[in-house]
């Protein structure tokens, strides 16, 4: 009974304390407390998915590897070598021009990669060891190699977290790079993400690249245009629905990211 | 064996935190109280609680506050029932984990909450055993 009587005092001391805690927190005040235990706690996160990511790439072809970064770097170049085709056709019309723009990035490690099964089950999220005293804001852009990987939607000191493309949370307007067609990307979890809302004149190829539309905000915040979402698969038209949509696959692997850049805004 | 369990503990936060969504963390202290009965149980609750919140960038004291309240459901079942048998672990660590999942808004809620339930039963026979040979 004593002992019953201990346990009820302690619990409920406890919970008094989780919701000071929780409470001071909420409003700001532990922010430097938060960003020393972060300082100190980080360098074992990166650790413990450094070994992780080592023990799971142990097990994979160096050459299928290198076969995927070919890969992406070609869907790049695609990209940027129809880009220059569109910008000389409207230099040639005289009628618009379109600005390059220099984006300023911070490059971010990542120390946190939470998974159902590591390495095994798809990924929704990552941990990177930037924070707001690195300038990082929620909402901003987060790119790899000409790749859209994600948005911040977390910060706290020292650490972000990313929402990635496929999450089922995430959506983006996007557009096709054979045909302009507008659309709006949205994750569907599970590694898979679909281009929907797009009208039924537009015209989706298979093997089509899907690349980001429209940009940074007025604020600098936002993903940049002509980041890689990731390739048509398959796509669904019916004429009696108002929209057409199509299944996108990133060519991205995010469980072998371990640097990623986050888009501060525009130089 | 009680250093035994925090260092455990201790390894399980920073897995939960790092590489996995699976909610270790809750199975280890459930285990944990189910055999000791301890304050110590609540104290590493609140503790692991805060290094999680850390570690997953949410406002501190968070996850501390579902570990307490789920330790003080526990507690009020301990009285009526006993708890140190297989099947309550089963149902207490499918619903807590499935609690967690689902107000953290992690997905595959359900299959993670079974998968979850299958740790803290092996954990419970793997220290069961080992507080026998004590």
């Amino acid at each position: 009974m004593h002992r019953k009587k201990n346990l009820f005092q302690t619990l409920f001391v406890f919970l008094v304390v989780s919701v000071i805690l929780f409470a001071l927190s909420l409003f700001g005040f532990l922010k430097p407390v938060r960003g020393v235990f972060e300082l100190l706690i980080s360098p074992f996160q990166r650790t413990i998915t450094k070994v992780s990511t080592r023990v799971s790439t142990s097990f994979q072809n160096d050459r299928l590897e290198k076969l995927e970064k070919e890969k992406r770097i070609l869907a790049k170049q695609l990209v940027d070598w129809v880009n220059l085709q569109k910008e000389n056709n409207a230099l040639k019309d005289q009628f618009q021009t379109s600005l390059g723009i220099s984006l300023n990035l911070l490059p971010a490690k990542v120390i946190g990669a939470p998974s159902f099964i590591p390495h095994v089950t798809s990924l929704e999220t990552l941990i990177l060891d930037k924070g707001q005293q690195d300038g990082v804001q929620e909402e901003m852009g987060v790119v790899f190699e000409g790749n859209a990987v994600g948005k911040i939607t977390k910060t706290s000191q020292r650490l972000s977290i990313v929402m990635l493309v496929t999450n089922k949370e995430y959506w983006a307007p996007a557009k096709t790079v054979q045909t302009s067609a507008l659309g709006v990307l949205k994750g569907k979890g599970n590694s898979e993400m679909v281009i929907d809302n797009v009208l039924l004149s537009e015209k989706l190829n298979t093997s089509d690249t899907i690349v980001t539309a429209l940009g940074i905000n007025t604020k600098g915040i936002g993903m940049p245009p002509d980041f890689i979402f990731g390739e048509i698969t398959a796509s669904e038209k019916k004429p009696s629905d108002l929209f057409q949509k199509a299944q996108v696959k990133s060519i991205l692997d995010f469980t072998k990211l371990s640097t990623v850049f986050i888009v501060l805004g525009e130089k | 064996m009680l250093w035994l369990f925090g260092f455990f503990l201790f390894v399980i936060v920073f897995f939960e935190g790092t590489i996995t969504t699976l909610p270790l963390t809750l199975q280890t202290l459930l285990v944990f109280y189910v055999l000791y009965k301890n304050s110590a149980s609540i104290f590493l609750a609140f503790i692991s609680g805060i290094i999680l919140d850390l570690l997953s960038v949410r406002l501190l004291g968070t996850t501390s506050i579902y570990f307490v309240i789920f330790l003080f459901l526990v507690v009020l079942y301990e009285r009526k029932f006993e708890i140190n048998t297989i099947p309550f672990i089963i149902l207490s660590s499918f619903f807590g984990s499935l609690g967690f999942l689902f107000l953290f808004g992690f997905q595959q809620s359900i299959l993670q909450a079974v998968a979850s339930s299958f740790f803290a039963v092996l954990l419970f026979k793997v220290f069961t055993v080992k507080k026998l040979d004590e």
